[in-house]
């Protein structure tokens, strides 16, 4: 049992990151901080600033606790959601596999242009990561609509 | 051979017509189409139809691959299957992300004919509160939230599926297993050949990986064709084999056992390839029927040759042929039934009969043969009352025939593959397709048949019907006078206005409920169009096919709403056998009739023994069937009343030493219990019946030639 928790411990990983959302429909920017922890099978973004809120994303569910209370929401029914926690994952893990079935990669010294292929085509234009030694720097996702998802890592 | 005495010119002769006869047979091999699948000898052509048209459904044979767990390692796994099998030209992969960019495209242009409409009242101020909880969500939501912004107000909403399917990772999943790949069959993967093609490379490919699990209807035609054909020449060999001892012991006259084993090899070839000339498809089950048959007809050779017509002239052998006739006319009457497997049975079987009688009644008596010796001096005589058996077993049929229930249940008289049932389970648990029954739905027009299954999606809400994605014209029509009522050309105004008071960009829902998504192009989907959609329809004579999965305990409803064919297995046998009921009786009547006018004509001096070898066999297979019969069994019974007929007519004949009859009864049973009671041992349910009731059957004879009248 010792070492099961062991194994869980040592298996998830904690960086502090800083998101922005920029809006082509509003031409408005955004910007929050938290931290986003990747365990085994969930990825876990606990931000703390505009508002503490806390966001879990489980087997193709996202569960919400914030001011407004806890709520869930299936993410087969809304394609970005599912493809943004899909990405992270699939970058933090170094997936591949996962990732060439949406893209086709494209790398350019520290810089990987993940290129859309498709079904992801009607929702992404492309994702591009930065990679400073060997640990993801930042990540941006550009979204058909217009729409900027940036994430900075800081530590 | 001008030369050679009468008898030497008869042997050379038919030993020549033999040799022409197997030879023309491994000529015409090749040609001969054996099946092994039982649902193509269903009743009625309707039933065929309705089966080939179902079969030509891409997806009526899918075949679904499972990669156990959701990590790396499996993904991997599963997409080098996908890879390796989608390399074939007989394989479509549908578990692909690759959008269709015909049905993308129909998507959206149509998007507001595809979606549920739910207007809300359209106020400036309505308007006005929407867009701004549009833009609260999108700054204060804890998650990315987009905007529709050709529907901002959100009038539509998806159509929610019945099945919801299930990605992980990107990929199709199945439930909590594992990764799905699903393939469907090209137009050329669609005969056996390329099922047992397709078979291979699905386990060639799959044979090393862990943790994988597989499974496609056509695996059953595959499987169960292989093993009902190793079934049926093991059982062919070993009933060979058997009669071979059988009749040796019996015959113990070298000369007459090789000219019997010639004449029923004739009998059986020549038997096959008319058969084979008659129908399309030879059932595998005629060729075990077909080598059981044959110790039927050997019957006519033992009463004549322990009656002495072989070795001397005597007299037409009346009660042998009364024998053949009433066999002969029972199955004719019974090849009248519009049940192929049936049909084909008796015709083979009547062919058979008749060839092997012609050879043992008029070419053996000149051919000539040494008397038999006397075997068994038959002194086992229990006292049995004929009389009574006779009248106790017509009352016993007619209490057990209303309480004996007709076993429908098709897949009892096939292979028992308990492997590939719990795969199939497996699989349909998981996709959530679990207690659902497959149907088609026929329509006059493209048109109708998409309203048809918007109708059946309607009224059950759980009901799968791939094509009630698309929309009819009459709903065409409808919902362009809904979007008539509504002024959208006023929404949108009002929309941009007070999207620009909010602080939306310019002109951001200027596409907005435009005109060309509230007014497209309604003009009617082809059959070429509705291809290209990746949807299955298909044009058969003069009406439009598709198909959906119902709940099964909606079938009954759905059955009412008309134009539509429940495509289980078991309701299409048991609607064709309520088609052929009538038949069947009629038969049946005729088949009685027959064998009473038989045992009042030919044994009216011993009705009651000669009437207890029809009756209580056949009280005997109904007792032990206990109250549950196939129609294979309920066949049976009528085999088996017509050949206890012929032992009735034999027993019969006061010319004939009662000791030689009784001989000549035991050594036609014992060839009876090698050639059919055999099929007892096999694992295909039609076999195995035949050969229980037969065995019956022959122990009820058996039982009744042991004793002497009181």
């Amino acid at each position: 049992m010792a070492l099961l928790i062991q194994n869980w411990l040592f298996a998830e990983s904690t960086f502090h990151f800083r998101e922005t959302r920029y809006f082509y429909a509003l031409d408005q920017t955004i910007s929050l901080e938290g931290d986003i922890t990747f365990r085994e099978s969930s990825i876990l973004l606990e931000y703390s600033q505009p508002e503490q809120k806390l966001l879990t994303f489980f087997e193709n569910t996202l569960s919400i606790q914030d001011a407004q209370g806890y709520r869930m929401i299936d993410t087969n029914t809304t394609p970005m959601l599912r493809y943004f926690f899909l990405i992270l994952q699939a970058i933090h893990e170094e997936n591949q596999t996962l990732l060439q079935t949406f893209f086709y990669i494209q790398k350019q010294g520290e810089t990987q242009r993940l290129v859309t292929k498709d079904i992801a085509k009607e929702a992404l234009e492309e994702v591009i990561v930065a990679m400073h030694q060997h640990q993801v720097h930042s990540l941006q996702v550009k979204i058909k609509n217009g729409d900027r998802i940036t994430i900075e890592i800081k530590n | 051979m001008i030369g050679l005495p009468l008898k030497s010119k008869i042997k050379s002769l038919t030993l020549i017509a033999s040799l022409i006869l197997v030879v023309l047979f491994v000529g015409l091999k090749d040609s001969i189409k054996i099946s092994t699948n039982i649902l193509s000898f269903l009743p009625g052509e309707r039933t065929q139809e309705l089966f080939d048209i179902f079969g030509k459904f891409h997806h009526s044979q899918e075949v679904l691959i499972s990669v156990k767990g959701f990590n790396q390692e499996s993904l991997q796994k599963i997409l080098e299957i996908e890879h390796r099998l989608q390399e074939s030209p007989l394989l479509k992969n549908e578990s692909t992300l690759t959008v269709n960019p015909k049905l993308l495209n129909y998507a959206k242009e149509h998007s507001f004919y595809l979606r549920d409409f739910k207007p809300e009242t359209s106020s400036a101020l309505s308007i006005s509160d929407k867009l701004k909880e549009l833009r609260e969500a999108m700054i204060k939501n804890p998650y990315y939230t987009s905007i529709d912004k050709y529907d901002p107000l959100g009038y539509f909403s998806p159509t929610k599926l019945p099945i919801e399917f299930t990605m992980q990772n990107g990929h199709l999943a199945l439930g909590d297993f594992g990764y799905l790949a699903v393939f469907s069959l090209n137009e050329s993967a669609r005969s056996q050949e390329a099922y047992e093609q397709i078979y291979d490379l699905i386990h060639q490919t799959i044979q090393n990986v862990e943790g994988v699990r597989a499974f496609s209807p056509l695996f059953y035609f595959v499987e169960n064709a292989q093993k009902i054909k190793n079934d049926v020449t093991l059982l062919v060999w070993i009933s060979t084999f058997l009669l071979l001892a059988v009749y040796a012991f019996m015959i113990k006259n070298l000369s007459l056992l090789f000219y019997t084993i010639i004449a029923l090899i004739n009998s059986a070839l020549l038997s096959l390839m008319l058969t084979a000339y008659l129908f399309n498809d030879v059932s595998i089950f005629v060729l075990a029927f077909g080598n059981s048959i044959g110790t039927l007809a050997i019957d006519y050779m033992f009463h004549h040759y322990f009656h002495h017509h072989y070795e001397e002239t005597k007299p037409f052998n009346k009660a042998v042929f009364y024998g053949f006739l009433t066999t002969f006319v029972g199955f004719a009457l019974f090849a009248c039934i519009d049940f192929p497997l049936i049909r084909q049975l008796c015709v083979f079987a009547m062919l058979s009969l008749l060839i092997s009688y012609a050879q043992f009644a008029f070419l053996f008596p000149h051919i000539r043969f040494k008397a038999p010796t006397k075997l068994i001096s038959w002194k086992l005589s229990l006292p049995i009352p004929y009389r009574f058996i006779t009248i106790g077993s017509v009352i016993l049929i007619g209490i057990l025939i209303p309480l004996t229930h007709l076993d429908t249940n098709l897949r009892n008289l096939d292979y028992q593959n308990t492997k590939l049932l719990q795969e199939e389970q497996f699989f349909k648990k998981n996709m959530q397709k679990e207690a659902y029954t497959p149907f088609l739905l026929q329509a006059p027009s493209i048109d109708v048949l998409i309203s048809q299954s918007r109708q059946i999606q309607q009224t059950f809400s759980k009901s799968i019907v791939p094509i009630s994605y698309l929309y009819d014209q009459t709903f065409a029509q409808k919902r362009t006078q809904e979007f008539a009522s509504l002024n959208f050309d006023s929404i949108r105004k009002t929309l941009q206005e007070e999207a620009t008071k909010l602080g939306f960009r310019e002109g951001f829902f200027s596409h907005a409920y435009n005109p060309s998504l509230l007014n497209p192009d309604h003009t009617a989907l082809t059959l070429q169009d509705i291809h290209d959609m990746g949807f299955d329809i298909l044009q058969y004579k003069d009406h439009y096919y598709t198909y959906g999965l119902v709940k099964t305990f909606d079938t009954a409803r759905l059955n009412a709403m008309g134009n539509v064919q429940l495509m289980d297995a078991n309701s299409l046998f048991i609607n064709a056998l309520y088609a052929i009921s009538t038949q069947f009786m009629i038969a049946g009547f005729f088949a009685l009739l027959l064998i009473a006018i038989i045992l009042v004509r030919e044994c009216r001096k011993t009705f009651f023994e000669s009437a207890s070898y029809v009756v209580f066999p056949a009280a005997m297979i109904l007792v032990l069937g206990f109250q549950n019969l196939s129609l294979i069994q309920l066949f049976i019974i009528f085999i088996t009343t017509a050949f206890g007929i012929d032992y009735g007519i034999y027993v019969s004949q006061s010319t004939h030493e009662e000791s030689e009859s009784k001989q000549a009864i035991l050594f036609s049973l014992a060839s009876t219990f090698a050639g059919f009671g055999i099929l007892i041992f096999s694992h295909v349910g039609a076999l195995f019946f035949m050969g229980y009731s037969v065995c019956i059957g022959i122990g009820a004879i058996t039982l009744l030639l042991t004793g002497r009248r009181v």
